[in-house]
């Protein structure tokens, strides 16, 4: 049975709807929740979380302007959080944090502005599959009014193609900052569909990447961690 | 010789919202929104049709193609107004039979 985890809750600033939200959460199917905040989350939210069902985990959203800002920046937050995703909204930007290995996702936003989106391009889409970077599809971003759906999807298919291609993990998450927001593990996988992904890899994808990924950086951000596969025992 | 028939897929949906809406708004939207993401051609082929709702619960039951069913999920997923009001279309179950569809929700 897949255990699902949305890598992407927006924190509503509020403890009393997050509260509502990883109620909601356990109730459509999730397992895990990765909330995106400006700081970790205190240890008595994640039990509270645990309460209901859900493995709260932390996330940061770099939105970097240059290289220089980027290394600055996971300095300073890599020992932190379990998640650390770059707004890629330049190209020296998006290729810095797809070569750096203390970047775990690469999230590219939609047009907003006449300027020209920054994409997963395939060397982009190389340097994230050596250094294990995943891709991530937002649903939020799909249901943005102010978004040129067509647009963003033909993008969005373009930047798949890409990163299949190379074998980038992909991963899709809802970007939820409110109840509302909220889908179910099965309507976000189905977005996958619409970009030409198959029934399964949409699913691993909430599922089984997120797992892995998370896994991954528990372990390393645990005592005595040295190197992969390498650690201190004593 | 026998004609084979079209599989359908039922879903149970609830709409969750600020207000109640009436059946006729919500089959609205459903058809909007098919056609918004798949056109007049992606309507044909998804074939959706709200069967029952319910205005006080708020649940209803949608009809479409069995192959489609993946599809109708990801038109239900990119809702989020109904007559100018934010909501969430959440499937709650889905079903070969509305008789099936009824018990497991």
């Amino acid at each position: 049975m897949r255990r699902f985890v949305d890598l992407n809750i927006r924190d509503p600033g509020d403890t009393r709807v997050l509260t509502e939200m990883l109620e909601l959460a356990s109730k459509l199917g999730f397992k895990g929740i990765t909330l995106s905040s400006e700081r970790p989350q205190p240890q008595m939210m994640r039990n509270k979380a645990l309460s209901v069902g859900i493995d709260l985990s932390n996330r940061i959203d770099l939105r970097p302007r240059s290289t220089n800002e980027l290394s600055k920046a996971l300095r300073r937050v890599r020992r932190k959080f379990e998640i650390i995703a770059v707004c890629c909204e330049n190209k020296t930007v998006s290729r810095q944090a797809a070569k750096d290995h203390r970047v775990d996702i690469l999230t590219f936003p939609p047009l907003r502005t006449n300027k020209s989106r920054v994409g997963l391009d395939r060397q982009g889409a190389a340097l994230a599959s050596k250094s294990n970077c995943a891709y991530e599809i937002c649903l939020s971003d799909l249901l943005e009014p102010s978004v040129d759906r067509a647009r963003f999807l033909i993008d969005l298919k373009r930047d798949i193609s890409n990163a299949i291609h190379e074998g980038v993990p992909m991963v899709v998450s809802s970007g939820a900052g409110s109840p509302l927001q909220m889908r179910e593990p099965r309507a976000i996988a189905s977005i996958t569909n619409l970009l030409g992904i198959s029934k399964d890899k949409g699913l691993d994808a909430v599922s089984e990447i997120p797992r892995i990924i998370l896994e991954r950086n528990r372990e390393k951000l645990r005592l005595g961690f040295i190197s992969p596969g390498v650690k201190e025992v004593r | 010789m026998p004609v084979r028939s079209i599989g359908k897929r039922y879903l149970a949906i609830s709409v969750e919202g600020e207000d109640s809406y009436s059946e006729q708004e919500v089959s609205y939207t459903l058809y909007q929104a098919v056609k918004g993401l798949f056109g007049d051609f992606g309507v044909s082929l998804l074939q959706p049709r709200l069967v029952e709702y319910n205005e006080e619960t708020s649940i209803g039951i949608i009809r479409c193609r069995r192959s489609h069913m993946w599809e109708m999920r990801a038109v239900l997923a990119l809702i989020t107004e109904i007559s100018n009001q934010e909501v969430a279309v959440r499937v709650m179950g889905a079903s070969g039979t509305i008789k099936s569809l009824k018990l497991s929700i």
